[in-house]
Order: structure tokens, then sequence, then C-alpha cells
């Protein structure tokens, strides 16, 4: 297995926070994070980022009823079936 | 199941994100739900088209993004000269290490970024929305409708790799906006 440089790991660690990493890469970043004085912060600023921008997702607006009932009368004056 | 079963299953029930999306794309809410309209009516059409077993949602963001492009360039009301101003001003001026100037002041008062927790969703989405267009796109599309960097490059049209890098830079100035956000709120002491 291939060392892990602070380079590496502070260069991958949105790749590693948004799961676009190998499982191989992600747990040797993941090693490095938890055990580099250095890095450990960034991780734990980032992850804070990150986490923020999970819960602003989840409260987002769901569309409004009307916009509903709109999309579904216009599929269904539309009439026509999509082509086969 | 016929293909008006198949888009009621597979593309209505994207119809919260797809309007998430184009209220992010700009405007007021009365031209997100036309464009909500519009991007269903072109899917429907289009629905054979889609690949099934592949994601209906990044399908849908693709064409809203397209109906939406089409329509601004038919009426362009929008000052995208400013953007292109604001953008390479940010190009200039922004770090290109890792953690950069940013990190390097919040870490001294807040080294775990708690500033975070403490601001509303509101001011967050705001600081989004004032993100200049690419940028923007890459964090809605990534970080709040989680798409995968490959998902996003297809509904942006653009290399993954330009996701990557758009994303990295959407995210530096979301946090700066918010760092100083919160440093005016007094959510954080900048000494």
């Amino acid at each position: 297995m291939s060392q892990t440089t602070c380079r590496e790991a502070l260069a991958r660690l949105y790749e590693y926070l948004d799961g676009e990493l190998t499982r191989e890469t992600a747990e040797r970043i993941r090693e490095h994070i938890q055990i580099c004085e250095c890095c450990f912060p960034s991780f734990r600023f980032a992850q804070s980022f990150h986490e923020m921008l999970r819960r602003v997702s989840n409260g987002q607006p769901a569309a409004p009823d009307h916009l509903r009932r709109r999309v579904a009368e216009l599929l269904r004056t539309e009439g026509l079936e999509p082509e086969a | 199941m016929n293909s008006k079963e198949s888009f009621e299953a597979e593309a209505l029930p994207h119809l919260d994100a797809v309007y998430r999306f184009a209220l992010r794309l700009g405007g007021s809410e009365a031209d997100a739900e036309d464009l909500v309209q519009e991007t269903f009516l072109r899917a429907y059409r289009a629905w054979h088209q889609y690949t099934p077993g592949t994601r209906a949602k990044s399908w849908l963001f693709t064409i809203c993004r397209n109906v939406f492009l089409r329509q601004r360039q038919r009426d362009d009301r929008r000052t995208e000269v400013v953007q292109q101003a604001a953008v390479a001003a940010n190009a200039g001026g922004a770090s290109h290490d890792a953690d950069g100037f940013l990190f390097a002041h919040a870490s001294a008062v807040d080294p775990e970024g708690e500033f975070f927790r403490g601001i509303i969703d509101d001011s967050i989405m705001d600081a989004i929305d004032r993100l200049p267009t690419e940028f923007r796109d890459a964090v809605v599309l990534s970080d709040l409708e989680g798409l995968s960097y490959a998902e996003a490059a297809r509904v942006l049209d653009v290399p993954v790799g330009t996701v990557k890098s758009r994303l990295y830079r959407g995210r530096r100035l979301l946090q700066q906006a918010l760092y100083e956000y919160a440093a005016e709120q007094g959510y954080i002491r900048t000494r």
C-alpha cells in the first residue's frame, strides 16, 4: 500500500467527503486523516461545511401543490403517448 | 407498464428536485414553475430517448438547464458581463493551496468550522445564489441535489475534471462568503 502524504490527503479531502474515491483510496485517506495532526483540523473544517450543506439540502422547499397539479394536468391534456 | 406509466413512476417523483434546481437557476418562483412545466413537457415528449435504469433525476436536470439556457438566450436580461467580471476577480484573489486564506484565518478563531452550524439556511441559500453561475451550478448539483461528479458533468455538459474544479472554487467562495457573514453577525470573533 502506498504512503499517503499530507498533500494528497488535503487535495482529496472533498472527494473523500463526496464519496468519489475508490474504497481502497478512501480508506487510505481516512487512516491518514485520523492520525495526522496537520490534516485533521482541515478535515474537521471541511466536514462541518459539508454537514451544513447536507442540512440545507434536507430543508429545501417542495414544489407547491398547484405546480404539481399543473404538471399532472399538462401530461393528461398533452394526450399523446410518448413516442414508443 | 406503458410509457406514460413509466414516466409517472420514474420522472414525476423528481418534481420537487427539478423545482428546487429551477429556483436556483434564477428568476422568480413563477419563472421556476414555468420552467418546471416546460421541462416535464419536453421530458414527456422525449421519454423514448431516456435509457431505463440511468438516473432520471440528472436527465431531467439536463433538460431543465437546456430549456433555461435557451430561454435566456431569447430574453437576455441577465448581466453575464458582471458575473464574468466577478469570476475574473475571484480567479486573481483566491488562493490555490488546499485550504488557503480562509482556513488560515478561520483556524485561528474557529478551527473546526463551528460557525457553519450557526448560520441559518436562508443566509446559506442567499450566499449560494450569489455565486458566479458556473460555480453555483456545480455546488447546487453536487451539494444540494447529491449528484455524483459524473452525473453533474453530464448535466452541465463539461468534463468531470471541470466539475471538480468548479466545485472546489465554488465551495471556497461560499466558505469565504459565509465566514464574512458569520463575522458580521458576530457568530465568530475575528480578533
